[in-house]
């Protein structure tokens, strides 16, 4: 076993060496068809140990997070939980500067660190500014608007003392295990 | 329902979703269900908090479990991401590794009380197609949905992961069944539980598009008039991201609907996509009722 998969293997929790590429995964993976590697391709990677693939592949970023890989694979491995894993490796690596789901995830924290809660249009604002895709989809934005569909103002939740306390708590358990990352 | 049951809405029933929250909240007045929001709840951290890290992800869903426990037993959550996200980490914390337990007496720290593991996170669709429920609902019927077509759509996170699901994972019935009893018929589709995109429709909303384009498609080849959701995400990107012209609503609107409560044209008002060619074909119209 080559350290990548190994490290993969124990951070992720799954059993990637399990997997003998029956493609069940990409068969119903929603969008395979829009990715330069498919989940499958994924796991063989992973296997081979190519890290360098894997962390550059735009189409790590393309997962929706539906699942459907992990409830059909015959030998329980969820692709998802792999790929959270190559994604935070991927933006500890540095340069994603082309890939807006980090900015998507930072500018969701900071409003529920902040309120509590989502704040959905300060979240998007937060978004459009640091990713720089002001265009993207402004029709729908101004239809939600007009039907009442977006708050002016925060919902909060008040007890902001025990909010900054839970975000706190991931910051200990990862300094305590060095760094490990998610699974 | 003799028992007090905890209600969490999440952050899009407060803003975007706000027919469901109103609609589900309705329906379960009118059925008899007693039940309270949870004090001062927080966000349940979707998939950001996940891509976050893990602990992140665990801790702010059991603020809301440890919230809940001293409201009722049942925790109502209809946003089916929420539902997931909080169902999965009550299987995460029933597991009890050492990671588990370190992570639980940490937020218990916070909260300054233990978790009594007491709560049970249950979707309204769940709770609504009980038998004692379902024969409720058919007592109360004031109008009929009789003569609709509707393609029952459960998206992703009421079927997966494992532990969330409270029906078959590829083929299920209960919103079927629910539609049935409400007089509407339920066509027969291949895509009940295939992904809307919603997840990557802020970032890749290109990809979102076509995956909405594609459902919406093949609802209407298999006849339906309307697709009926369970989840924000869901609804917002059916509804936001089509150009068809096929509406979107939430089971408990058309649950409303059929009780004859009259609010139901209020909520109907807020959707992007004009609902009038299905709700022009309710028999007995919604103008009646209570």
């Amino acid at each position: 076993m080559n350290d990548f998969l190994e490290l993969l293997e124990a951070e992720s929790g799954q059993p990637i060496s399990r997997c003998y590429q029956c493609k069940k995964c990409s068969g119903g993976c929603p969008v395979s068809s829009y990715t330069d590697i498919r989940p499958h391709q994924v796991v063989r990677l992973a296997q081979l140990g190519k890290q360098e693939e894997l962390l550059a592949s735009p189409g790590i970023w393309y997962c929706t997070g539906c699942m459907t890989c992990q409830a059909r694979c015959p030998n329980g491995i969820s692709i998802s939980a792999i790929l959270d894993v190559i994604k935070a490796r991927a933006l500890k690596a540095g340069d994603l500067t082309a890939e807006s789901l980090p900015f998507f995830h930072d500018c969701f924290l900071a409003s529920v660190r902040h309120h509590g809660r989502v704040f959905e249009l300060g979240m998007v604002a937060g978004y459009k500014w640091r990713s720089k895709r002001w265009t993207d989809d402004k029709g729908l934005g101004a239809r939600m608007f007009l039907k009442g569909k977006l708050a002016l103002l925060p919902n909060r939740c008040s007890n902001s003392r025990q909010i900054r306390e839970i975000f706190q708590i991931e910051v200990a358990l990862r300094k305590k295990e060095g760094g490990k990352g998610n699974g | 329902m003799g028992e007090r049951l905890g209600y969490y809405p999440g952050c899009s029933l407060h803003t975007s979703a706000r027919e469901y929250d109103l609609s589900c909240r309705a329906v379960l007045k009118a059925l008899g269900v007693d039940y309270a929001e949870i004090p001062d709840w927080n966000c349940c951290g979707a998939s950001s908090a996940h891509g976050a890290g893990h602990a992140l992800s665990r801790a702010l869903p059991l603020r809301n479990l440890m919230i809940a426990e001293d409201v009722g037993e049942d925790l109502i959550v209809p946003c089916a991401a929420c539902y997931s996200i909080l169902r999965s980490t009550t299987g995460y914390l029933q597991e009890k590794s050492a990671e588990a337990r370190e992570l639980q007496a940490k937020v218990e720290q916070v909260l300054g009380k233990p978790y009594r593991e007491k709560v049970r996170v249950t979707h309204p669709l769940d709770l609504l197609t009980r038998p004692e429920m379902l024969n409720k609902i058919k007592g109360q019927l004031r109008t009929s949905l009789k003569g609709i077509k509707l393609a029952s759509y459960y998206g992703c996170f009421l079927v997966r992961p494992e532990i969330a699901a409270f029906d078959n994972q590829e083929q299920p019935q209960k919103m079927d069944i629910l539609l049935r009893e409400l007089g509407a018929e339920v066509v027969r589709w291949s895509y009940k539980t295939e992904c809307c995109g919603g997840g990557v429709g802020i970032t890749e909303g290109s990809v979102a598009s076509s995956l909405v384009e594609k459902l919406v498609s093949e609802a209407r080849k298999a006849g339906a008039e309307a697709v009926v959701t369970a989840c924000p995400l869901c609804q917002a990107n059916l509804e936001g991201r089509q150009t068809q012209g096929l509406p979107a609503f939430y089971f408990t609107e058309l649950v409303g609907l059929a009780l004859g409560i009259s609010a139901s044209k209020r909520w109907f008002k807020s959707h992007l996509v004009d609902t009038t060619s299905v709700l022009t074909k309710v028999q007995g119209g919604i103008s009646g009722g209570r």
